[in-house]
């Protein structure tokens, strides 16, 4: 990393530091009064998108840590983000619980349910690995299609907003801000795990497992850690999108959905934090961009938005080869080197 | 420096095949604690294998292998790291991703209690693993400082020239804090005057690091300058063992190297 | 007894569908060493070219089937020219997600050309059921094991004997090093891709048949991956067997099952997979790697 001119590291402190000058403090702090205010000036619909934006980066974010930085491939992502809605779900509207209470419990559900997949990771490497994580994509959505009398089967079931004290957090703008504080909260965890001894540990098990091993990395442990993590942040994002939405059915969580995840973390750029945040953003805008474009478009072409769902699976699958072929190291490779360009304008060089 | 009588590592009668190929055949030797120990033979002699045995890598169908007395034939890799035997590879392994010090980092692993609670609370500028990783941090500074690779300190692995990137794994590797280090041909594909520096490096690793090491080298000229003691071995056996300038005289060591008609 | 019977030679008939499913896709991972996860994609195509020459067009029948597989071939030698060649010499990953790529594309593509709704194929085959072994077979599942016996045999001699089938196994094994003896990488990669859409448009065209044309029908790629990771990635009579055992496992599921729990015939080769791969994690005809460091 560079730093700007006239900026000394002179203790270790100030070198592994995320967020070093104040420039970037004022930056930072001006995002986060920013992304308070964002309520005030937007639209429900408009504001439905970012919540749903917004879960969707929390459960990226493990599918970063799972994939992106511990190498074990996962195909079945979204449907620990299905554990997790259906978890959440029940606990509220079932057993009554609290949803400040149901929301963690599902992420800690969706992480067992994970790291019980994971174990196969222990004994399968690469492609064969592939082949567990979608065997979990068919089994888990086989159990919640087919369990009717508890999820609803392909009707769904319900997932109730959630209350404090005696508020009810039904609104779309008061949702907002739990989602927002989540998210918050998620990225700083993600970001000091992949930047420390435990986030290390996964890049090297990623780079070259064998060599982490003869380094003294407990491959077995650790390969399950990143299970749990990354299953974990898939389920605590599925329950947020599932009490934003009030409804959740099995055609939320296909294969194709799972794709999609690993779809937002190549475009983003794999293993890294701010590349989730620029994948999901940029395959957001692009979905509501074109939804927004084939609605005016069916004023003269009428059924023209029935086209949506399909052109999107065209334009992403583009995107996505032609990210792994000109750009495989994502959007947020981009961002860095926009960056460094930004630091010294305008004397660059 | 050497004590004849203390074994650091103890290798017994190792037997190691794959399938109908015997890699190892009845192969025992001793590693004391302060000598450079050198084990030397043609291509494909089984080298290797006896550091893949030691750590771990590869399990010996029969034989035991001890380290300061304890049997380590059936640990676990990274328990045995943990023990104190590090090593580098022949073609260099390390986490290409990382950058040269995390890559540092990450063979400091040992020594970082913190685990996942500590890691996601360490940005906060308190708590164990802040202090763990300052420390840590501190400790790799040095080592860094010793190989002379402050200036690619940043640079992520991937990009780093050969000859330097053998130097980080050795930086790695002695981040481990090792009692006995394990070189599988560090001089590999260098040119004279890399050679010469990793030699100089070699010697003060084992003056003020680690007096325990055990090297596989084909450069006679180095072999023969720094070891204490070397061993040869030739299809999977153990064809002679001895000082230097012992084994350079031994006519089976002559035969395994230049053919039948020489000796 | 004669009930088992039945139910096995349904499943082997069944499982022969698979297992040239499975062949394509042993094909594109022996030649290339890629794991493609657009197979599925090619069979979808394959059966909806099958529909459009055979009902849009109005072709005869057999006529549609010679030029299906024709432009399924030519299809995959396009797929890999205009998306893999560029890809040559990356990592194996960065392959397998550009296939991902490709299976959103095609099913975007199969659901703007023909809709939702699916389609059938004409019925060239009397629906009456015919006697193999005592047991009653419609007369498609026998021309399926015919399908795969013959296009089995001609692919295990292929690889076997013929100069690209050796180069295909060579470039597998390591691309620069087959590039440096003469052997056209690229040439082995467009010959793979084509050869692979090919059977893939039989498969499409069976399957197409027994069901009927519909976009979820490149979910068969996936539902093949337990016969070709049983079978072992890279070994030709391993999908054939793997095919078997899981058309025979899949029926045997279905017929004993199915009644209490429905539609478990779609998730049992899963399961079996998961145990057994843990027992022998690289397939009963894979090969071992002994790894070195």
């Amino acid at each position: 990393m560079h730093l700007p001119c006239r900026t000394f590291n002179e203790t270790y402190e100030q070198d592994m530091a995320i967020v070093r000058t104040r420039l970037q403090w004022i930056l930072l702090a001006a995002a986060i009064v920013f992304g308070l205010c964002i309520p005030l000036f937007t639209g429900t619909y408009m504001l439905t998108v970012i919540i749903t934006t917004m879960s969707i980066i929390i459960a990226a974010l493990g599918i970063q840590i799972l994939t992106g930085y511990c190498g074990q491939l996962s195909v079945g992502h979204s449907a620990f983000v299905a554990v997790g809605a259906y978890s959440s779900a029940l606990l509220v509207s079932q057993s009554g619980l609290s949803f400040w209470i149901a929301v963690p419990v599902a992420g800690i559900a969706a992480g067992l349910v994970g790291l019980l997949v994971g174990l196969t990771s222990i004994r399968l490497k690469g492609f064969y690995l592939i082949i567990s994580t979608l065997a979990a994509q068919f089994i888990i959505m086989y159990v919640i299609i087919h369990w009717t009398s508890v999820t609803g089967g392909s009707f769904g079931m319900s997932a109730p907003a959630p209350k404090l004290g005696g508020i009810e957090f039904a609104t779309t703008q008061s949702y907002f801000y739990i989602v927002f504080i989540a998210l918050l909260i998620a990225t700083y965890v993600a970001k000091n795990i992949v930047r420390t001894n435990v986030g290390r540990a996964f890049i090297a098990i990623r780079d070259n497992d064998l060599a982490a091993e003869v380094m003294g990395i407990h491959l077995t442990a650790y390969k399950l850690l990143a299970f749990f993590i990354g299953c974990a942040f898939a389920g605590i994002g599925g329950a947020l999108a599932a009490h934003a939405r009030g409804v959740i059915t099995p055609d939320s969580y296909t294969l194709v959905q799972s794709f999609w995840y690993l779809g937002y973390i190549i475009i983003g750029g794999l293993g890294t934090i701010t590349g989730v945040f620029f994948g999901v953003i940029f395959v957001s805008a692009l979905n509501n961009g074109l939804a927004m474009f084939l609605s005016s478009l069916s004023t003269i072409f009428p059924g023209a938005g029935s086209l949506l769902a399909p052109l999107m699976l065209v334009i992403f699958g583009l995107v996505i080869i032609l990210f792994l072929t000109f750009e495989p190291r994502g959007l947020a490779h981009r961002w860095q080197i926009f960056k460094a360009y930004y630091r010294l304008w305008p004397f660059s060089y | 420096m050497v004590s004849e009588d203390k074994a650091k590592l103890k290798l017994e009668h190792l037997h190691l095949s794959f399938g109908g190929v015997h890699a190892l055949i009845d192969v025992s030797l001793d590693v004391r604690e302060g000598e450079i120990l050198s084990i030397i033979g043609p291509n494909g002699a089984g080298k290797t294998c006896i550091l893949n045995c030691i750590n771990g890598f590869y399990r010996p169908q029969q034989g035991n292998i001890y380290f300061e007395g304890r049997d380590i034939t059936r640990l676990q890799s990274h328990k045995i790291a943990g023990l104190g035997i590090a090593r580098t590879f022949q073609n260099i392994e390390l986490f290409t991703g990382l950058s040269v010090q995390d890559n540092l980092l990450a063979g400091r692993h040992f020594y970082m209690t913190g685990g996942l609670v500590g890691s996601i609370l360490g940005g906060v500028y308190l708590g164990r693993t802040h202090r763990e990783e300052v420390e840590q941090r501190r400790a790799i500074e040095d080592i860094i400082d010793f190989l002379e690779i402050e200036a690619i300190r940043k640079q992520v692995v991937g990009t780093v020239p050969y000859g330097l990137r053998k130097r980080v794994e050795l930086g790695r590797a002695l981040a481990l804090g090792p009692r006995v280090l394990l070189m599988d041909e560090p001089m590999a594909g260098m040119n004279l005057e890399e050679k010469e520096d990793m030699a100089r490096f070699i010697l003060d690793i084992y003056e003020e690091r680690v007096n325990t090491i055990v090297l596989i080298e084909h450069d006679m000229g180095v072999v023969m300058d720094i070891s204490d003691r070397v061993v040869v071995l030739d299809f999977g056996r153990k064809i002679a063992e001895g000082k230097p300038s012992e084994v350079k005289g031994n006519p089976d060591v002559i035969k395994a190297y230049l053919g039948k008609a020489a000796a | 007894m004669s009930v088992i019977l039945e139910h096995l030679v349904i499943g082997i008939a069944v499982g022969a569908v698979y297992s040239i499913v499975a062949l394509g896709f042993v094909l594109i991972y022996k030649a290339t060493g890629v794991f493609n996860l657009a197979q599925g994609s090619l069979l979808c195509l394959g059966a909806y070219i099958c529909y459009f020459l055979s009902i849009t067009v109005g072709l005869p029948f057999y006529v549609s089937i010679i030029l299906t597989l024709v432009v399924a071939f030519a299809i995959g030698l396009l797929i890999e020219f205009v998306f893999l060649r560029r890809m040559i010499g990356q990592s194996h990953l960065a392959i397998l997600m550009i296939t991902i790529g490709l299976y959103l594309m095609l099913r975007g593509v199969v659901l703007i050309a023909w809709g939702v709704y699916s389609k059938s194929l004409p019925s060239y085959l009397s629906a009456e059921p015919i006697n193999i072994l005592g047991a009653n077979v419609l007369p498609i599942f026998a021309l399926s094991l015919v399908a795969a016996a013959i296009l089995f045999a001609v692919f295990i001699l292929f690889f076997r004997y013929t100069s690209i089938g050796v180069a295909m196994r060579a470039t597998q094994d390591n691309q620069q090093v087959a590039q440096s003896v003469g052997i056209s990488v690229k040439r082995v990669f467009g010959m793979s891709w084509a050869i692979a859409s090919l059977t893939a448009a039989v498969g499409g065209i069976i399957v197409g048949t027994i069901l009927s044309v519909g976009y979820s029908l490149d979910d068969f790629g996936f539902k093949v991956l337990p016969a070709v990771i049983l079978g072992g990635l890279e070994s030709v009579p391993g999908a054939l067997i793997g095919g078997i055992i899981l058309g025979v496992v899949e029926h045997f599921g279905a017929a004993y099952l199915g009644s209490w729990l429905i539609g478990i015939e779609d998730v049992i080769p899963y399961v079996i997979l998961l145990v057994l791969l843990l027992i022998v994690p690289y397939g009963i005809f894979g090969l071992k790697r002994i790894e070195r460091i």
